[in-house]
């Protein structure tokens, strides 16, 4: 391997054969010799090549089953390969998950030796680091307390205290920030920037964006045990949430189209009906998935059953089923309907921008007959009926975007 | 011992060591929790064992009245058994009690069955202490020839370690074989020459028996610090080396057994 390659992923196969009856006694083996076991095979990597550079920190993205951690594993030496190769070029602190090996009965002193030996460190070298490993931790009043009298954070503050102090080559990190309070995770933040600077290499898999964008200098997307894009962080992002884009839109279709065959929620007089209700978006296609700041439009289809004399519509965007947030009604924006007779029919459409940012929102419409605006008859409501998914490329607080201009100047 | 334990394809051979020695102690330390008296009260269930089997088999049986030192050679061959039964079925839980270390790290799997054995192997020091004070205290002369205890046990805990990766391993797989190593055991306490004389027991069945390991130490062990007449392997087959043989030969088999089927139990376990 040539020196400058930390870790040489070739061509690696990995396939998890899952019994159908799981036998886990010499009876049941012994009954069933004669028996064909039927499993199901769940291929968690397929081929999967790359390289990773010393001092280079690489990022692995992928959706909840992609087989991403699998792959750690491999690399970490806890599973093995059906085929390929793996080779590793340098120490290896697999801090796959912190804490691994910590005895609740023990003090956080003994935890410490226990753990580090786990680590591979020899008790000469955890002797050098005692000191640093608890200042780091903050834990210095609790070094001869048991663990098991430690709060979760504390437990966590010392693991990771422990597994950065385990002076490896090469770290496997797998969604360690997800834990602690804001201040550790800062603490955490500022050193993987020191492991950084120092040039370590570091593989990192995590499902936060914010992360990836901030210390990658490489990242793979896996998708079903296959590579689909290696290199350029800001590509492999684009291509990791079109990944969850797509899958969202086919969850929250499915949930629509069941919401619309219950017509879940739904309260009225039945003086009208709306029957057909559809978002599109900027492209004209009919959508649950629209940009933060992109324009789309709403087409309702009403009959009436009745004679309405002020008929109005209303639709409402809700964070949750109770919350509104950005709503659009017909009285509102002084467009008058006019009186309807039983058997008319009505097209509404509106066109709007979308102000909210990334998240899942519900979709609420109604048909009233209002006598003002606050005096009103319900004819047809679909309570959050639709359920539909705003995303954004550029991060920002809060549930609404709108245009900002910014400015510094010295004064 | 580095070296030895480089052998065992230990590649980072101190580092390995230092993690073996780490969980040895820890788990003694968390049997005993740390205190000299956790230590003696768990000598109260082999002592109280012993004094049974030592009210039946001199009152009741009358077995024992004609060896010298009956106390101290069944004490001898208790503590003994109690060592082998204790470490095989500590080894064999070492792997799957510890399936969230497997699941989650990288190390030789080796290194649990290891340490395991060897925090058996501390009780069992501690426990020939006491036999050797029983011994002096009912007064058994001690002469050098006592020192060939430690061979002894060497012998018995390279056995012990073979016999354990075995179980170890195949415990992964087969939860049940726990019940059947249980009922093994006590049929092996009978088989072995623990409560009774081997002078009484036929000469044809007393070769046969003596082909395992645990009792050719057990004897070998009671002629060592008792009783220099006591019968072991070399007067019925005339030579030693079976049992040794039987002892080496479990470890090594046992061993690429062992190293064979690590490779999955992050899987399995």
């Amino acid at each position: 391997m040539e020196n400058d390659i930390a870790i040489k992923v070739d061509n690696v196969h990995k396939t998890f054969k899952i019994p159908h009856e799981k036998s886990s006694s010499l009876k049941s083996a012994a009954l069933n010799v004669f028996k064909r076991k039927s499993s199901t095979e769940f291929p968690a990597a397929k081929g999967i090549s790359f390289e990773v550079k010393r001092g280079e920190f690489f990022g692995i993205i992928g959706r909840n089953g992609s087989g991403k951690s699998t792959m750690l594993k491999m690399l970490a030496g806890i599973y093995l390969q059906d085929k390929g190769g793996i080779e590793i070029n340098g120490r290896l602190s697999p801090f796959l998950e912190l804490g691994v090996g910590f005895n609740p009965e023990l003090t956080a002193r003994d935890n410490i030796y226990l753990n580090g030996a786990i680590l591979g460190l020899i008790r000469k070298e955890i002797d050098e680091k005692f000191d640093e490993i608890i200042e780091f931790s903050e834990l210095e009043e609790f070094v001869d307390q048991r663990l098991k009298n430690f709060s979760s954070g504390m437990q966590v503050r010392l693991a990771f205290s422990v597994a950065i102090h385990a002076h490896a080559d090469i770290l496997f990190i797998d969604e360690v920030l997800a834990v602690g309070d804001f201040n550790f995770q800062k603490k955490c933040l500022e050193v993987f920037e020191r492991l950084k600077r120092e040039g370590k290499t570091i593989v990192f898999v995590t499902h936060s964006m914010g992360y990836v964008r901030d210390f990658c200098d490489r990242v793979a997307v896996i998708d079903k045990g296959k590579i689909i894009q290696i290199g350029d962080t800001e590509k492999a992002i684009d291509v990791y949430n079109k990944l969850n884009l797509g899958q969202e839109e086919r969850r929250i279709g499915r949930e629509n189209t069941k919401n619309k065959e219950n017509g879940s929620e739904r309260i009225g007089n039945g003086k009208a009906t709306i029957t057909k209700y559809k978002i599109f978006d900027n492209k004209g296609k009919e959508a649950v998935n629209l940009e933060t700041g992109e324009k789309f439009k709403i087409e309702l289809e009403i009959i009436f059953n009745d004679n309405v004399k002020n008929p109005a519509i209303g639709i409402m965007f809700r964070k949750n089923p109770s919350e509104n947030l950005f709503g659009i009604n017909s009285h509102y924006e002084k467009k008058i309907i006019g009186e309807k007779k039983k058997g008319d029919k009505l097209k509404f459409i509106a066109k709007s921008e979308m102000p909210l940012a990334s998240g899942t929102y519900y979709v609420t419409f109604a048909l009233s007959d209002a006598r003002s605006a606050t005096i009103y008859e319900d004819l047809d409501v679909l309570n959050n009926v639709i359920k539909i998914n705003v995303f954004s490329e550029k991060e920002y607080w809060g549930f609404i975007k709108s245009k900002v201009d910014l400015s510094v100047e010295e004064v | 011992m580095l070296k030895y334990l480089g052998m065992l394809g230990i590649k980072s051979k101190y580092r390995y060591w230092h993690l073996i020695k780490e969980i040895a102690i820890t788990d003694f330390k968390l049997k005993y929790q740390g205190s000299v008296f956790g230590y003696l009260w768990s000598l109260g269930k082999p002592l109280a064992y012993f004094g049974v089997l030592y009210v039946v088999f001199t009152s009741v049986f009358k077995l024992g009245n004609s060896i010298p030192h009956y106390p101290i050679y069944l004490l001898m061959g208790v503590v003994i058994f109690g060592f082998w039964g204790e470490a095989t079925s500590m080894a064999m839980n070492s792997i799957v009690s510890r399936g969230d270390l497997i699941r989650k790290i990288y190390f030789p799997r080796i290194v649990l069955v290891i340490a395991s054995t060897l925090t058996s192997l501390i009780t069992l020091s501690l426990n020939m202490l006491i036999v050797l004070a029983f011994a002096i205290f009912s007064g058994v002369h001690i002469g050098f020839s006592a020192l060939w205890i430690i061979p002894l046990i060497i012998e018995l805990y390279i056995f012990v370690v073979g016999v354990s990766f075995y179980l170890a391993a195949l415990y992964v797989r087969f939860r049940d074989i726990g019940h059947i190593w249980e009922v093994i055991n006590q049929a092996l306490f009978y088989a072995t020459p623990i409560i009774y004389p081997l002078v009484l027991v036929p000469t044809n069945f007393a070769k046969l028996l003596m082909i395992s390991p645990l009792a050719q130490v057990i004897q070998d062990s009671r002629i060592a610090l008792i009783n220099f007449n006591a019968l072991s392997t070399k007067d019925y087959w005339g030579f030693y080396i079976i049992p040794e043989i039987i002892a080496i030969g479990i470890f090594i088999s046992g061993y690429f057994v062992f190293q064979k089927m690590a490779a999955k139990f992050a899987e399995e376990v």
